[in-house]
């Protein structure tokens, strides 16, 4: 059975592929074969199974990534530029807004994120003491909710705008605390 | 419509900015925590490849395990008790057996005699740069796990920033204007990698921020003790009784777990405060097709059977912690999943090298100064493998008390700032036929020196010398392309040497003119 759902993703890597070049129904039937036979691994094996499938995938796509590099045609070269080696000028703004940054993005949205994730093992936990799931639900909600967090910030353009998410996710934090 | 794709275009114009951002915020970090990563997937083999010379033994019997206790003991005489021991049972990857104190950590043989200890401080230095980048241990992984956010950020925004996903999924342009090339090896590398990215980047979060998770469900719950916290994971620790008792019973526990559980596999035998009453005895044992790290079962000193903890069949949040190890490490399908994991890591490194290097030539291009940063980045990229190598001698030479992590950083520190300062010196093209020579190099000698070793270095000998083949590939492409322009064409197509007597005379006879010797 794991041969067979391993060769299936081998095929619908190939199918994806096949179908790139214009012919979507391949690479509809590739992605549907690969989605049936990951699902497939993981309800005979689990966590294992989806994981040995994904290994397979992306080892079958970056086979043909390289081979993609290897005949690629050469083209002609533009001339690069001629470096400085003046050092670089910094302004007290540019530096004061990247330190600005540094802290609304790794402190403050840390402690954002960790406030969450103590709220929702309060609220798993009820007035029972700690157990497995809610201390392993708090340890994977903090670094997920952070990396959300970080990513929606880096989307913005401006310090206000940035502070925004961490404030929106403490507030959540705060309430379910208080529901808990 | 068009209002949305103006927003669209600028939230993906926004998104690159900030990819970038968190790209140069932790470049260097990640790169060098992708490298070691890609080489620890093989730790195993690495602490082989190290003390070669080491007797191996493919399994450790209960009588054998049982008999090393003591004598491992004996050899600790006058150094403080140890509060735990380990034994770490012979594996395919690591066919030998270590005894393991609080003081000291032994090889152990067949016959459960002490054969060496323990010292392959390179592949443990290594192992500390990727884990917690050599700092106190604490602090270091609670960093590592920033990264590892800062990693899956990076991961998000990319494909944000990436509208051209489906349409480009296999194109590779490697031959192109190398920017663009840059490019693409970078999008295609990540993307197609990216599963892989989002798994290593959030299981290495999670298992360096759990300290700062502990720390506060502790101080919340717990009155600032983490210990009740990480036994909800892991189980208790026992109780302690110092008063003096024997040995405890290890090969009936290892019988029990082979008898009565013998689809499962030994991996490590830990026991706590040995030599006490209070002594408790764990045997941590892998189950096949699964990703928690083992079930761990529970003895009494005399190897009466207490319980499992219950990682493999417990509650699903101990389970699912469980199983953050093997899928960060790569350690659940044997040799194919290690090799992947490898190739991965590697693109994962190139990822980090190719995208600082798309700003830095991006940064050229507006006219802004950047050689000395270019400089920088190439002893990065190029400096620190180089330099893993030179760890790698520096231990040969100075044995496993060398102080590698010392002359790691302080060879790194010393290579960019001579960067900044003459930043001509250190090119990519100067940088990477050196490193590819240092490992080929080292390839050999280690094959010469450890010749009857071989079987168990082999593999990783021919995994050096394959990259140092990568990493001069394009040097050598470009020594050829420059003898091709120097060697000057005759007008009828034959080289100079033939030119002149080729005139009116049968060369292929031999047959050579008198004027051309005279």
């Amino acid at each position: 059975m794991t041969v067979v759902a391993l060769i299936a993703v081998t095929v619908a890597v190939a199918l994806v592929r096949a179908g790139w070049s214009g012919r979507t129904g391949l690479a509809a039937a590739g992605w549907a074969l690969a989605i049936a036979a990951i699902f497939a691994l993981g309800w005979q094996y689990g966590a294992w199974g989806i994981a040995i499938g994904f290994v397979v995938a992306m080892a079958v796509a970056i086979v043909f990534v390289l081979h993609a590099a290897a005949v690629s045609p050469a083209r002609p070269r533009r001339r690069e530029a001629a470096s400085s080696t003046a050092l670089p000028q910094g302004d007290g703004y540019a530096i004061a807004r990247r330190l600005g940054v540094f802290v609304i993005v790794v402190p403050l949205s840390f402690i954002a994120s960790q406030g969450l994730a103590l709220a929702i093992a309060a609220a798993m936990k009820g007035n029972g003491s700690l157990d497995a799931n809610s201390v392993a639900t708090a340890m994977f909600i903090q670094p997920t909710a952070w990396a959300a967090i970080m990513a929606w910030q880096m989307t913005m353009d401006n310090l206000r705008n940035m502070a925004a998410p961490p404030v929106l996710v403490a507030l959540l934090g705060s309430i379910i605390g208080a529901l808990a | 419509m068009n209002e949305t794709n103006t927003s669209y275009r600028s939230i993906v114009k926004r998104a690159l900015s900030g990819h970038a951002s968190l790209g140069l915020l932790g470049g260097a970090l990640l790169y060098l925590i992708a490298i070691t990563g890609s080489m620890i997937v093989v730790h195993d083999r690495w602490q082989r490849w190290e003390e070669p010379e080491i007797a191996e033994t493919a399994v450790l019997s209960p009588d054998a395990a049982q008999a090393s206790i003591p004598r491992a003991l004996e050899l600790e005489a006058g150094a403080p008790q140890t509060a735990h021991l380990y034994i770490r049972m012979p594996t395919e990857d690591l066919p030998r057996a270590v005894l393991t104190t609080d003081n000291k950590a032994w090889y152990v043989d067949g016959d459960g005699e002490i054969v060496g200890r323990e010292a392959h401080s390179w592949t443990e230095f290594v192992m500390a740069l990727h884990i917690n980048l050599t700092l106190p241990i604490v602090w270091g992984m609670i960093l590592v796990g920033a990264l590892g956010v800062v990693l899956a950020a990076l991961a998000i925004t990319g494909v944000v920033a990436h509208p051209k996903i489906f349409k480009d999924a296999f194109r590779l342009r490697s031959r192109h204007d190398p920017q663009l090339a840059r490019a693409d090896w970078h999008n295609r590398l990540g993307v197609w990698t990216l599963p892989f990215t989002i798994a290593v980047a959030m299981t290495g979060a999670y298992i360096g921020l759990s300290y700062a998770g502990a720390g506060v469900l502790g101080t919340a719950y717990e009155k600032g003790d983490i210990e009740p916290v990480y036994a909800t994971i892991f189980g208790d620790e026992p109780e302690i009784d110092p008063t003096p008792a024997p040995l405890p019973d290890i090969a009936r526990a290892l019988e029990v777990v082979q008898t009565r559980f013998p689809e499962t596999f030994p991996t490590y035998i830990v026991v706590h405060d040995p030599m006490t009453r209070g002594q408790f005895v764990q045997i941590i044992a892998e189950h096949p097709q699964r990703l928690v790290y083992g079930e761990v079962y529970s003895f009494d000193g005399d190897g009466i059977y207490l319980g499992k903890v219950g990682i493999g069949d417990g509650e699903i949040g101990r389970q699912a912690a469980a199983s953050t190890y093997k899928l960060h490490f790569g350690d659940y399908g044997g040799i194919p999943v290690e090799l992947a994991y490898i190739l991965f890591g590697f693109a994962l490194a190139a990822v980090t090298a190719t995208g600082t290097t798309l700003w830095l030539r991006k940064r050229r291009r507006k006219g802004l100064p950047t050689e000395r940063m270019e400089a920088m980045w190439s002893v990065v990229v190029w400096g620190i493998p180089l330099d893993l190598v030179a760890m790698a001698w520096l231990r040969a030479a100075g044995g496993p008390d060398a102080p590698l992590v010392l002359c790691f950083w302080a060879m790194l520190a010393g290579g960019l700032a001579l960067a900044a300062a003459r930043p001509a010196l250190f090119s990519r093209d100067q940088l990477r036929p050196l490193l590819g020579i240092a490992l080929a190099g080292t390839a050999i000698a280690h094959s010469i020196a450890y010749l009857p070793q071989a079987s168990g270095t082999w593999a990783i000998n021919a995994g050096m010398l394959l990259v140092a083949a990568i990493a001069m590939a394009p040097s050598a492409r470009a020594f050829a392309a420059r003898r091709r322009k120097q060697l000057p064409q005759a007008d009828d197509g034959n080289p100079p040497c033939t030119r002149n007597l080729s005139h009116g005379h049968d060369l292929e006879k031999g047959i050579v003119p008198r004027e051309a010797i005279e």
